[in-house]
């Protein structure tokens, strides 16, 4: 591996682009643009998904198709109203829990912000449910039209990463860290087989990207690359994942349970390779690692993942350690003969 | 058309009474229409040109109603619903099995409930069937378990350009889609009535996987809450806005460029539309939409008040201006997908 220091300016830049689920234009941009070097081929499918074809080494023995697959798409909230004093009301675009989020501030596409706020309630009242809160930007109808902001637009937290020690934090690291270990993974990668880097569209709302890219690309195997939940946290009795201990590798999520053989796969190259890992098993949540595995006669999938606490705010955080960790085993996978 | 379509009984998984109607509608159209396994009826219509693109249409032909899961010693029969049905809207109302046996959905009466079963809405296994059988040999009779029940039609026409019935949701979109099939386009278009819309999308699930579209057109009714003690971002829809154009729902992230396309094409031609302004519920969209290698699409819907029940309202004027949408639409919007083909 290159010693030169890690590119964490890339990941600065992922987390900053915008990209609610079905809106992800901007960062896939930022994602071709950089991909494009490393790239025989770079196309987008119809779900928006960003498809990045890395060719086997020429001349090798019989080559597979692998695909390897991470969300670009972020958590946000899509405007479904603007009342006559300018408040705008919305609805989740993924599992956006506005009652954990009061007081935060949002950023559409157009650069407006506005701060997320709850309606008046009376104090018996269910105070969680998404349509008791509101957008404030503090500008009129007319105002909010001239910043280009309407009915359908989405919006995500206005958030900057920040890396302090041996961590990093910021929206979105679920799952601009998968696409940043796909594009650090890119131009590392020397593989005889055909690799497809699929930046999917849409997983927040239903795993919807993978699906279609799957369908399309009919591979012989798939990595599945995200963020998942780290539940390292004070007076938890029973704590799964940590920071700092490497990557996850999936056993099994609501959407897979993996073949043993996958991930003793994955844990073997692991092991080889020095690396830490941890077992990965949530019991809620799916992944793209459900449809993938499905799709037509099936394929064969394994998932390796980073922990990240505070999953789906603005302050989600990760380990740069198993951030570099996780690339490495990615980079392993690809390369592998199995 | 629309009235015939809504008397006519398609629970959903036995829309055959349906789909054969529409059928020989099609069939005097001149046209050649295709039942698949699931029961889908499809029809393709080419045009002259070679490339011109494909456009599916689709609207579901089935409707929510009951499943008959046992009949009791006293003759009565209990049931399982068979899509959403709301239980608040079940007690004392007339239903029929097989299109012509008529039966009434029973509850306690209230002088025999106690105080606190009035507070609260009972359970579906409260409730059944009493098609006035003296035991369970007679109801034999008549009715076998796995037989579906639907609410009896109610088709009426009142007010200002309204209408009311049941399963306007969703013939009212099959209603237009045959209306549609007498225009020409500069495209090939394949119309689909669909099955089993109502208990997940399933009929639609069958056809992503054997058509073949460039881009889609999913027709739809959808609730409007323009009703008492709605506030103004809670309404959804509105009935007498036109036309409604779906953002995202439970099933679809609709792509932006499509639904601007609709906005420019309505204002165009000078067609009122309306935003559906909930992300709840969905439709044959999510299917279509992620099946095979995907599809793009958008969702066009009537607004319907008291959607599911045996009395959804709508108007003419929202289903003329739909019309006339969606017409403009396969006029127009073609130079701008073709580049998306």
């Amino acid at each position: 591996m290159t010693k030169s220091p890690e590119n964490w300016k890339l990941l600065h830049e992922l987390t900053a682009a915008f990209g609610p689920s079905g809106q992800e234009d901007e960062a896939r941009r930022l994602i071709a643009d950089t991909a494009a070097p490393y790239a025989d081929e770079i196309r987008e499918d119809t779900l928006g998904s960003l498809i990045v074809l890395r060719r086997g080494a020429a001349g090798a023995a019989p080559a597979r198709r692998v695909m390897v697959c991470a969300h670009m798409d972020e958590i946000g909230v899509m405007v479904t109203h603007i009342d006559e004093d300018g408040f705008l009301r919305f609805a989740p675009v993924g599992g956006f829990n506005a009652a954990r989020l009061e007081g935060q501030r949002l950023r559409f596409q157009s650069g407006l912000t506005a701060v997320l706020a709850r309606q008046f309630i009376e104090p018996d009242r269910d105070k969680t449910e998404n349509r008791r809160y509101y957008l404030d930007t503090g500008l009129s109808p007319a105002e909010i039209a001239a910043r280009g902001v309407g009915i359908g637009d989405m919006a995500v937290f206005a958030a900057e990463m920040t890396e302090t020690g041996g961590t990093v934090s910021g929206k979105a690291l679920d799952n601009r860290i998968g696409c940043f270990i796909l594009l650090e993974a890119l131009r590392r990668v020397q593989s005889k087989h055909d690799l497809y880097f699929v930046f999917s569209a849409q997983e927040e709302v239903g795993l919807r990207g993978a699906k279609t890219a799957a369908h399309a690309l009919e591979p012989d195997r798939a990595y599945i690359v995200d963020a998942t939940i780290a539940d390292d946290i004070p007076r938890n009795p029973v704590i799964t994942l940590r920071l700092g201990r490497g990557p996850a590798v999936k056993v099994m999520d609501r959407s897979i349970v993996v073949a043993p053989a996958r991930r003793e796969e994955v844990a073997a190259l692991a092991e080889a390779a020095g690396l830490p890992f941890q077992w990965e098993i949530i019991s809620r949540g799916g992944t793209d690692a459900g449809p993938v595995h499905l799709s037509r006669a099936g394929v064969p999938t394994a998932g390796i993942a980073v922990p990240v606490r505070y999953i789906h705010s603005p302050a989600e955080t990760a380990a740069k350690s198993d951030i570099i960790m996780a690339r490495d085993l990615v980079v392993r996978c690809l390369e592998a003969d199995a | 058309m629309l009235e015939t379509l809504s008397r006519l009984d398609g629970v959903a998984g036995q829309e055959r009474k349906v789909g054969e109607a529409i059928s020989a509608r099609l069939r005097g159209m001149g046209l050649t229409p295709k039942t698949d396994r699931i029961g889908n009826i499809i029809v393709r219509r080419e045009t002259g040109a070679g490339d011109a693109p494909h456009v599916l249409l689709c609207a579901h032909m089935d409707e929510i109603g009951f499943l008959i899961t046992e009949i009791t010693a006293e003759g009565y029969l209990k049931f399982s619903p068979a899509g959403g049905v709301d239980r608040a809207v079940l007690p004392a109302k007339r239903v029929r099995i097989h299109g012509d046996l008529p039966g009434v959905i029973g509850i306690k009466a209230v002088h025999l409930q106690k105080p606190e079963e009035r507070k609260k809405l009972p359970e579906f296994d409260a409730f059944y069937i009493d098609i006035g059988a003296q035991n369970r040999e007679e109801a034999e009779k008549h009715v076998k378990i796995g037989d579906m029940a639907c609410f009896e039609d109610t088709w009426h026409e009142f007010g200002a350009g309204l209408f009311m019935g049941k399963a306007i949701d969703d013939r009212a979109g099959c209603a237009l889609l045959l209306e549609l099939l007498a225009e020409e386009y500069p495209c090939c278009v394949t119309a689909a009535f669909t099955a089993q819309e109502e208990i997940g999308l399933r009929g639609a699930q069958v056809l992503a996987g054997s058509v073949q579209a460039d881009w889609a057109i999913v027709l739809e009714a959808t609730a409007a809450a323009d009703v008492q003690e709605t506030e103004p971002e809670e309404t959804v829809t509105m009935i007498g806005r036109g036309p409604v154009c779906s953002l995202m729902d439970g099933g679809t992230v609709y792509p932006r460029d499509m639904i601007r396309a609709v906005r420019e094409c309505a204002a165009a031609e000078d067609i009122p539309l309306q935003y559906r302004r909930g992300a709840a519920g969905s439709n044959d969209a999510g299917a279509l939409q992620t099946g095979g290698a995907g599809l793009r699409l958008i969702t066009l819907s009537l607004p319907c008040r008291y959607i599911h029940t045996m009395h959804s309202v709508a108007g003419w004027e929202d289903y003329a201006n739909w019309k006339k949408l969606v017409i403009a639409l396969l006029k127009n919007l073609l130079p701008q997908e073709r580049k998306h083909a």
